[in-house]
């Protein structure tokens, strides 16, 4: 069985009174260790996919499987639990807390859960072992964006989530972010599943799933996936 | 104008309503509470005018010392700008009612007037009759129609109320009350509100009791006697009643009368003084005719009882000596008596004796004689028996005799052998002899035979004489019977001649007694005839001396009765004469005195007053102005928080807006306009919030605080909807909408200024510091992440660190100030009554009662047990004045034993509660008055006596005040007696007797009862109906605290709704990501909430510094002239202004929860706002 897999989900919103299908149907499978590229147009429901995923969103209908277990028949109480030991997420405009600094932030994921890695130890890992005193605010985008991985990792996650990470950034800090997030992958074993709409990013997935109008069209298994210093967009 | 801008206006307001709410709340608190504290007093000021006008209250008032005639009247009447006058009768009183006694004024008024007017509105009373001024309204009962029938007022604060049907007694007056009351009862028909004393509190000052007018009785004018003049009279100023009371134009118009009366007031009194002056010495004339005349009869009668008396007394005298006489007689008649009685009786005793003691002597004879016969008896028989023997002893030795004769031969042979015998012997005898001589040997047998020969004849010899003997023997016994029988016949013979003899002697002594009783017999009948006449004789002379005795008594009782008579004559005559000269002593004192009085007569005082000395009035407004005092201080609060709230809202919401406003001012709207949707947003609410602000707390404030007015006043509070006062409604408005907009304005100018362009960029969040506790770092590592975000938010954000805690403040410090005024006014009786003033009752005595009087009363106390701690003092109320403040009036307290007084007295200073020693010299001055008077222990006080209408007399003595004790109740200085001896010298009687009398009801109205029935005590007051009184006046106030408290519940509930709202908008983001990273909800409070908890605790720790300085501002605003209020909070009202702030502070954190439950991670999270 599959580590991740979502069974026929539907997530409906009522705008007014016309019900729009953000996800419609989807079905698709992940297995551990696995770096996941989910990549889609505008509007195609990849956030909402990965919101599901990552506990934040519930699902109208269907099944989705983390290591077993149905998420979507999760309650509150339920899903912040998930949210708390089972996963890491890391967003397009990092969302750090800005009256924390760097170390600060890491320690606010790591003090919540059972298991945490050390936060010194996961700030040098992402490369910030300089900067960890220093609050967002005088940290670059990339910087940031390592500050919100490296929190997201101190959880030591079932699942890294990724929405647009490279979206606020500049090409090449971009690259030292994907290259961060494969390397994560690589030497923790991390399973990672990384949305985008950048089809440049299937390149370096294990696992590509396509998706249009809420559903997944295709799923791909990348034998053998290039090294994120490599791609270009 | 239904521009596209005009909508996003309005859409900005709905998808707002929270932020846009608080900006009204606030504003309509600070505004309402502006306003409605602001409109009381012009509330009070109307609902004072209403009343005043509606009951025709007067508007000036004359007062002389004579009293007024009704021509005065008519003169008062025509003076120019007069509309209407009346007079009233008045005097001052005390009365008992329910068992209490209180001083009262006795006032006529217009009963017919009265019952003939109508009220319908409890303000208002018509009436056909113009002059009928001061209008009373009937609450309750009747009119009064007789003389002894009267209405109180229903507005006095009394220990029991006062039920129709009740006696109003009068016990006596501040004047004589003959020639003043045609009665001294009265029945309570009806109640009666009256606007010529409003104040609940205090009515006017009197001579009598403790000094305060207690209870108003309207009377009938025939209760008072005819010729008692008019006391005041009432003056209705033409146009007055259009004026609104007590503004300048109402005073102009009421002097400009008032200096007409002033004017004429000479005149007028000079008319009245010849009136008198005249009346007065013809009726002294008459009287001292009559006087002179009653004296002329009085002394001919005197002397015709004393002539009377004189002649009595010689009679009785005559009739004493008579009596004694016949007494004199009688005496003598009686030893007589006794002397006669004593001889006869010794007669008789002797005669008796004789009598007896020849019977003694019969019987002894009789006696004798028994015993003589028994022995002649016993004799006879002895001689019987001897005569017996004698006669057989006679035979016997007749026959022993024959014997012996009849033996002589035998006695011859005897004879005649002893002769033979006798010569043979002799013859052997002889041969023997010879043969001896022959010289024959005696053993020779010759001899030897001779020898037995010789025997032989010697035993017949021997024998032959005993024979002879014998015969010799009979006839020697035989002559000795002889010789016994003749001495026997001798013997014999004697006796019976004395046998005989005695037989002789005993009849003739039996003879001799037989005669000797005999006489014996009569004797006795003599002697009994002797007693029954001596007896007889004894008996009549007593008879005749008890008669004379008998009269004699009568004649006694007759005098005695005579002299009492006598007696009851001269005691009357006595009693009479002294009661004639006393009388006739006092005439003409009275004489004198009214002469004098006539002499000294001054030209009466004419007083004109106008409401401006009406004690209710003056208060009423004064009270009023003291809200008002309030109502410009308090609402400052109120106004800062509103500028705060509407500051940090409004620069939340342009911050919100950034990207709009660029994105306006890209497409070329100009800057006011943009500024302009800001300031139409915070107009708009704070317009809204300003309209129903003042709209409801104008009506609610001056209605409520009326309301706990109405209790120490009488004038009717306004009904609802009470007038809005449009100048200060719109100052109030313009307040806090000028406020909203300036802070707004602040707010937006500066987002303005940047570029478009630089607007249209997402605004970099504000920075993370370094902030100063970081440094410490012991504290800072310790800190959670959570406590660290807040302590780095509290400095992050300033404006809102700040409206929250002078909110937070605010809040506090209005509950602070509610429940320390309420400390304050519950501490006057609980730190006035036992811990300063440790008696609860004292005794005033009458002003004439003797030291005796006082000493006995003060022992009666002692005797019933029921109450201690006794001590006596002077109590005077007399009036003080100082170098900054005219005379005013308090109590002087002068105690007899200082020493003794501190113990019922606790004299001690507030600040610190060190005691102050109460000594001989010492000049203890209560602290409210030393403060009204501003003096100082070392400063010096003058003290005045006063008169009748309290007005301060003479040139008063000076006093150094040595100390100044905390006190709460009314004024006093307590004077040491050496004090006053050497500094004011007044003669001191110690008429005050305070003690601590037992707290059982029953035992205390015994105690009471006994002290009325005692002539010489004045009054019997217990404090614990004072402290009753202040506690019902006092509770008004409570309505104050309620809606501090309100206000203070407000306060808290817009400031920390709307930091929360903010703290919540600012930070979804964060908050999202907080969830995100599985943060449970408790967490996600806790970590927003934290920051209101410390700012709640920061905040309302100052709010109790504010709070303080606040409570002490509105204490000594609020505070009554007669009252000092109590001037600390206690421990527990810092501790509950505290707490119910964070209670305040929960709720609304409770009430916030689930907008931050709500708070949806995808939405936060989807872009950057």
């Amino acid at each position: 069985m599959a580590f991740v897999e979502f069974r026929n989900v539907r997530k409906v919103y009522q705008m007014g009174e016309v019900q729009v299908a953000a996800v419609d149907g989807m079905d698709f499978s992940i297995e551990q260790g696995e770096f996941v590229v989910i990549v889609g147009p505008s509007g195609a429901g990849k956030t909402t996919v990965l919101n599901i995923l990552g506990g934040i969103d519930v699902a109208t209908s269907g099944n989705v499987l983390v290591d077993g277990v149905d998420v979507a028949a999760f309650d509150e109480k339920q899903l912040t639990n998930y949210r708390r030991h089972d996963i890491g997420f890391v967003f397009q405009f990092y969302n750090l807390v800005q009256n924390l600094t760097a170390h600060e932030n890491v320690e606010l994921a790591s003090q919540i859960c059972d298991d945490p890695l050390d936060a010194t130890e996961v700030l040098t890992q992402v490369g910030l072992e300089a900067r960890m005193d220093n609050f967002p605010s005088q940290l670059s985008g990339g910087e940031q964006q390592r500050v919100a991985i490296a929190r997201a990792l101190a959880k030591n996650p079932k699942l890294l989530l990724c929405d647009e990470p490279t979206g606020a950034l500049d090409y090449q800090t971009g690259k030292a972010i994907l290259k961060l997030l494969q390397n994560t992958c690589r030497q923790t074993g991390h399973t990672v599943v990384l949305i985008t709409h950048n089809q440049a990013f299937c390149a370096i997935a294990d696992r590509v799933i396509k998706i249009r109008e809420g559903r997944a069209i295709d799923v791909a298994i990348n034998q053998n996936p290039a090294d994120a210093e490599t791609i270009e967009w | 104008m239904k521009s596209v801008f005009n909508r996003d206006i309005v859409r900005s307001i709905s998808s707002s309503l929270g932020r846009y709410l608080a900006i009204a709340g606030i504003v309509a608190l600070g505004c309402g509470f502006y306003a409605g504290l602001r409109m009381t007093a012009p509330d009070m000021h109307i609902s004072g005018d209403e009343f005043y006008d509606g009951t025709e209250l007067y508007d000036i008032l004359l007062v002389s010392s004579l009293g007024f005639s009704d021509s005065q009247l008519e003169t008062a009447r025509a003076t120019e700008g007069i509309e209407a006058a009346c007079a009233a009768k008045s005097t001052d009183i005390m009365a008992l009612l329910d068992g209490e006694q209180y001083a009262m004024r006795v006032i006529s008024f217009d009963v017919d007037a009265a019952a003939a007017s109508s009220t319908e509105d409890g303000v208002h009373v018509l009436s056909e009759d113009s002059s009928y001024l001061n209008r009373l309204i009937l609450e309750r009962g009747s009119w009064p129609t007789e003389a002894d029938e009267c209405v109180l007022s229903a507005d006095r604060v009394m220990s029991t109320p006062i039920e129709i049907g009740d006696t109003v007694e009068v016990l006596y007056g501040s004047q004589d009350l003959d020639g003043v009351l045609t009665v001294r009862a009265f029945k309570v028909t009806g109640l009666v509100h009256t606007s010529s004393y409003v104040s609940a509190i205090s009515i006017g000052s009197t001579s009598l009791g403790s000094g305060g007018i207690q209870q108003i009785v309207y009377v009938p004018e025939k209760t008072f006697e005819e010729d008692f003049p008019c006391s005041q009279i009432f003056v209705k100023v033409t146009g007055a009643d259009g004026l609104f009371a007590g503004s300048d134009e109402y005073q102009r118009a009421v002097d400009e009368v008032v200096a007409r009366f002033e004017e004429n007031s000479g005149a007028i009194a000079k008319v009245r003084y010849d009136d008198i002056r005249g009346d007065a010495q013809s009726k002294l004339d008459d009287a001292r005719a009559e006087y002179n005349e009653q004296k002329a009869l009085a002394d001919k009668r005197i002397a015709e009882g004393q002539n009377e008396l004189v002649q009595a007394a010689a009679k009785l005298a005559d009739a004493a000596r008579q009596i004694a006489s016949g007494q004199e007689q009688y005496d003598t008649g009686v030893s007589e008596l006794e002397d006669q009685r004593a001889q006869a009786e010794e007669q008789l005793a002797a005669a008796r004796k004789e009598l007896e003691d020849a019977q003694a002597e019969v019987e002894y004879g009789e006696e004798q004689l028994e015993v003589a016969r028994k022995e002649l008896a016993e004799h006879e028989a002895e001689y019987a028996d001897g005569l017996t023997q004698w006669n057989a002893s006679k035979a016997q030795y007749d026959e022993a005799l024959a014997q012996y004769e009849a033996s002589a031969p035998e006695r011859q042979q005897v004879a005649s052998a002893l002769n033979q015998v006798l010569t043979a012997k002799s013859t052997l005898e002889a041969r023997i002899e010879q043969a001896k001589a022959a010289g024959m040997p005696d053993g020779d047998p010759a001899m030897i035979e001779m020898q037995n020969q010789l025997s032989a004849l010697n035993a017949q010899i021997t024998y032959l004489q005993q024979l002879e003997k014998e015969f010799e023997a009979a006839k020697a016994a035989l002559e000795a019977a002889k010789e016994k029988l003749d001495a026997g016949e001798a013997v014999l013979r004697d006796m019976r001649s004395e046998l005989d003899a005695a037989q002789e002697t005993i009849s003739t002594r039996f003879k001799e007694l037989e005669g000797a009783k005999a006489q014996i017999a009569d004797g006795w009948i003599q002697y009994r005839e002797k007693e029954a006449n001596a007896a007889s004789q004894l008996d009549q002379a007593q008879k005749q001396l008890d008669a004379a005795a008998d009269e004699l008594a009568r004649a006694r009782s007759e005098l005695a009765e005579g002299q009492s008579e006598y007696n009851r004559g001269l005691a009357e005559f006595e009693s009479g004469r002294a009661e004639a000269y006393a009388q006739l002593g006092n005439a003409q004192g009275e004489l004198d005195d009214a002469q004098k009085q006539i002499d000294d007569l001054e030209e009466p005082e004419i007083y004109v007053l106008d409401r401006t000395s009406n004690y209710g009035v003056v208060s009423y407004n004064t009270d009023a102005e003291r809200v008002d005092n309030i109502a410009r201080v308090f609402p400052f609060i109120f106004f800062l928080v509103a500028a705060l709230v509407a500051l940090t809202t409004m620069t939340r919401m342009v911050e919100e807006e950034r990207v709009i406003i660029g994105t306006y001012k890209a497409l070329g709207y100009s800057r006011a306009r943009i500024t302009g949707k800001y300031l139409a947003y915070a107009a708009s609410a704070s317009i809204i919030g300003a309209v129903i602000g003042i709209g409801i707390l104008s009506q609610v404030l001056p209605y409520v605080i009326s309301k706990a007015y109405a209790i120490i006043y009488n004038v009717p509070p306004l009904s609802l909807p009470l007038p809005v006062d449009m100048p200060l409604a719109l100052l109030s408005a313009g307040l806090g909408i000028g406020i909203t907009l300036i802070s707004t304005w602040a707010a937006v100018a500066a987002t303005l200024r940047e570029q478009p362009a630089s607007l249209m960029l997402p605004r970099a969040p504000s920075a993370g510091k370094k902030i100063l506790l970081q440094r410490v770092t012991p504290i800072w590592q310790r800190l959670s992440f959570s406590w660290k975000v807040t302590c780095r938010n509290l400095f992050r954000y300033k404006k809102r660190l700040w409206m929250t805690i002078v909110g937070i403040a605010g809040c506090t410090a209005l509950l602070l100030t509610g429940l320390g005024l309420h400390d304050a006014i519950w501490d006057i009786i609980d730190k006035q009554f036992g811990p300063i003033v440790n008696y609860n009752v004292v005794v005033q005595m009458a002003d004439d009662a003797t030291e005796d009087e006082i000493a006995r009363t003060l022992s009666y106390m002692e005797d019933t047990g029921d109450v201690s701690n006794l001590a006596r003092a002077e109590r005077a109320n007399m009036k003080v004045s100082s170098a900054d403040h005219n005379p005013t009036g308090l109590i002087i307290v002068i105690p007899e034993d200082a020493k003794q007084m501190g113990e019922l007295i606790i004299t001690k200073e507030r600040v610190g509660q060190v005691p102050i020693e109460l000594n001989e010299q010492s000049v203890i001055m209560t602290e409210k008055m030393a403060k009204t008077l501003n003096v100082r222990p070392g400063d010096s006080v003058t003290v005045y006596e006063q008169d009748e209408i309290g007005n301060a007399v003479g040139d008063g003595h000076t006093l150094t005040i040595t100390d100044v004790m905390e006190y709460y109740v009314g004024h006093e200085l307590i004077v040491g007696a050496d004090a006053w001896n050497q500094n004011v010298g007044t003669a001191l009687d110690y008429s005050a007797i305070y003690g601590t009398c037992t707290e059982d009801a029953s035992k205390r109205a015994a105690v009471t009862e006994g002290l009325h029935a005692r002539d010489e005590v004045e009054t019997v007051a217990y404090n614990d109906e004072t402290i009753d009184s202040y506690r019902k006046m006092l509770t008004s106030v409570n309505m104050i605290v309620v809606v501090l408290v309100v206000a203070a519940a407000g306060l808290a509930f817009i400031v920390l709704y709307n930091l929360t709202n903010i703290n919540i908008t600012e930070r979804r983001r964060e908050i999202a990501s907080l969830k995100v990273l599985g943060f449970t909800r408790r967490e996600v409070n806790a970590y927003i909430f934290r920051e209101i908890v410390l700012l709640t605790l920061i905040g309302a720790a100052f709010g109790l510094v504010l709070g303080y300085f606040l409570e002490g501002f509105v204490v000594t605003t609020a505070e009554v002239d007669y009252v000092m209020f109590g001037r600390e909070i206690h421990l527990v009202s810092y501790l509950l202004g505290y707490a119910i702030t964070i209670v305040f502070s929960a709720i609304v954190m409770f009430a916030m929860r689930h907008k931050l439950a709500g708070i949806d991670m995808v939405e936060s999270l989807k872009s950057i706002d």
